[in-house]
């Protein structure tokens, strides 16, 4: 196998990278990687230049930087899914391998969402009442679109049918999750109405209709959305859910209800174990993708963790307002 | 839906959505497409939040608990924005029919409102008066060349949803006309130095793609829809002085290059004018004397829609490309790297 030098390398948006005497840290929000070495900057400037897809080799060109440590580098942000190989699902040599390759793709663009600047904010409990209770509602939203997009993404599974039974089980499983958002709404004073007729941002609908795009063109696109949308990265146990939402009632004790509502469907996630993506069980049940689909699954990762950090900055900035929470208007026009 | 005069309390007030709140120095600011009001008060947060919480589903007194505003002093302004035309009285037990005629001078009406909104956007200011930088002036022209090439994303999908065929001729026309003009935006692009090998090989922002995916879902749930949506989109081309002025300072901005690469994109312009592609919505509902109001409202929600989503864009396209690595193109894009 290549080291990873030699290999298609892409960074993870949201990595910092801080150099200091003779040591380099790479900082994400959930760790920091720690490198003791004789060229911080060289090895930074390398990293850096891996923002956009690069061979670590070609870019060290002319470096006077050791290729072990490059190397070792990589390998620790990879065992992290802060980096990856972007052509190793297509390059796979076996079906379990292009399986593997494209779950660690869908962990790396989940990450990059959750590196986003709105979820710093959050956990440090900097965000305002309209902010917070604002990301109740577009979740709300999101979650009652699934009435949209999951039926039309059992509706056009035309190539792996066998797979229909599937999709259409976890479409039953989540298509009346909205109202327990709804009612944790309800409870935090907000009113029913007013949400129910409240537009979506412009953000939440490009997401949901990004989604039942990828639902229309297929089972492998559509099941690679939730791939990242259920990619089993931190919160698959009962107690790391209670603890993640204990916290954000401490931090923001007016929403408790709120987020009694989301650790409630975060367990139910749990029970169902959705962590386990239709997408990996797709690809096994089926015996694997064609190279083609390898690569069009892999573009809808990437087209899902764009519209995810779209949906997170609408929320930031569009509710960033005077302080309390508003529902958004609807468009009636006097006379109409 | 009625339409009644003068504040009561058991009445639900609805501000117009599309109006803009904000406040500064004691100052409340209303921004109805251009047209400010500014009202001065001791208690400018709750009357901002009175103002904003008046969505045509909580009357006058609940809307006041909640904000703490006096009521008394909430009537008085309710008052006042009714006669400006930005709050009325929601009673949705009225139901019916609307003619065209009225639709159609609501349409435009909204248009040039919503036309002042998203051209007020930094994105639109910085480029005409070169704020902005170069890298942003390309990024911009790579988007909208996919934004125009997204007609072919669109619009069949809008002829494919016509069951009447009078609207689908209408679509089909449009459609002759308008499928290949992406031809323009490659001449643009061609003397930006942006290849074809790097438009093949790169990727709409998620923004762009977010605007074709909006014209698409509007074209599947009602040909009116796309059409008032459509109407939007020609509308803002329409005004051919304003749009030539706008070209004008884009290319003087950019040096030599940039005046030549604006050229095509103001031809593409007079052409459209010259095909009378501002007047889309009119000819859509040319054979129709009424329209149930149900419908007319889903319409006009749709284009509005489309508008936050332009802003959405306008906004997307100032963030992303004003980073220098985001240029040149590539199969990947560093969307939204997190500042150090």
């Amino acid at each position: 196998m290549r080291p990873l030098i030699q290999k298609r390398i892409r960074l993870i948006p949201g990595c910092r990278i801080h150099t200091g005497a003779e040591e380099i840290l790479i900082e994400t929000r959930e760790s920091i990687i720690k490198v003791q070495t004789h060229c911080p900057d060289a090895l930074a400037t390398v990293l850096s230049r891996l923002y956009r897809p690069d061979i670590p080799l070609r870019v060290m060109g002319g470096m006077q930087i050791s290729e072990d440590i490059v190397e070792s580098v990589l390998q620790s942000l990879a065992e992290d899914d802060l980096v990856i190989d972007e052509l190793r699902s297509v390059e796979a040599l076996n079906s379990q391998e292009s399986i593997n390759a494209l779950l660690a793709e869908a962990r790396f663009q989940a990450k990059s969402i959750f590196e986003q600047p709105f979820w710093s904010e959050l956990l440090t409990g900097n965000l305002s009442s309209s902010q917070v209770i604002g990301w109740g509602v577009e979740f709300f939203h999101f979650v009652e679109a699934a009435n949209y997009y999951m039926p039309l993404g059992v509706a056009y599974a035309r190539r792996h049918r066998i797979t229909r039974g599937l999709l259409a089980k976890h479409y039953v499983e989540e298509m009346s999750h909205g109202e327990i958002f709804l009612e944790g709404l309800i409870r935090c004073g907000v009113d029913r109405r007013s949400v129910e007729l409240a537009p979506p941002l412009p953000h939440t609908s490009a997401l949901v209709n990004l989604l039942a795009e990828l639902a229309i063109e297929g089972e492998v696109t559509y099941a690679a959305s939730f791939a990242v949308m259920q990619p089993g990265l931190s919160l698959a146990t009962q107690e790391a859910v209670d603890e993640f939402y204990e916290e954000l009632c401490r931090l923001y004790p007016y929403a408790g209800p709120m987020f009694d509502a989301f650790r409630k469907h975060a367990l139910i996630d749990v029970d169902l174990h959705h962590e386990e993506t239709v997408f990996a069980r797709l690809c096994q049940n089926s015996g694997g993708l064609s190279l083609d689909e390898r690569s069009r699954a892999g573009w809808a990762m990437s087209a899902v963790a764009e519209a995810f950090t779209l949906f997170f900055e609408g929320i930031l900035d569009s509710y960033k307002g005077s302080g309390r929470f508003a529902p958004r208007r609807p468009l009636i026009v006097n006379g109409l | 839906m009625a339409f009644i005069v003068g504040a009561q309390p058991n009445l639900r007030p609805l501000l117009r959505a599309d109006a803009l709140v904000s406040h500064s120095n004691g100052c409340l600011e209303l921004d109805l497409g251009g047209d400010v009001y500014n009202i001065n008060t001791s208690n400018v947060s709750a009357l901002e939040d009175t103002l904003i919480r008046m969505n045509g589903c909580l009357d006058l007194d609940e809307i006041c608990r909640q904000s703490g505003l006096l009521s008394s002093t909430a009537e008085k302004v309710v008052d006042l924005l009714v006669d400006a035309g930005a709050v009325h009285f929601v009673d949705e037990s009225t139901s019916g029919v609307i003619d065209t005629k009225t639709f159609t001078s609501t349409c435009r009406s909204l248009y040039a409102h919503w036309k002042e909104r998203l051209f007020g956007h930094q994105l639109w200011l910085g480029l005409a008066d070169g704020s902005l930088p170069r890298s942003v002036f390309i990024g911009w022209s790579i988007e909208s060349y996919w934004f125009i090439l997204g007609v072919l994303d669109r619009l069949p999908m809008a002829i494919a949803h016509s069951r009447d065929n009078q609207i689908k001729e209408v679509f089909r026309h449009h459609f002759a006309e308008e499928w290949d003009h992406f031809i323009f935006f490659e001449r643009s692009l061609d003397i930006l130095g942006v290849t074809a090998n790097q438009r093949a090989e790169g990727e709409p922002l998620p923004t762009t793609r977010a605007v074709q995916n909006w014209m698409r879902t509007a074209a599947r749930q009602d040909p009116l829809c796309y059409a008032v949506c459509s109407g939007f989109l020609e509308s803002t081309g329409r005004d051919r002085s304003t749009a030539r002025a706008f070209f004008d300072h884009l290319g003087a901005n950019y040096g030599d290059e940039g005046i030549r690469a604006v050229a095509p994109m103001a031809d593409h312009v007079s052409l459209d004018e010259a095909y009378g592609h501002g007047g889309f919505v009119e000819k859509i509902i040319a054979h129709e004397s009424t329209l149930d109001v149900k419908r007319a409202r889903a319409a006009l929600s749709s284009a509005f829609g489309l508008v936050e989503t332009l802003e959405m864009w306008s906004t997307d396209i100032l963030r992303h490309y004003v980073d220098m690595n985001a240029l040149p193109l590539g199969a990947t894009r560093c969307y939204r790297r997190v500042k150090q």
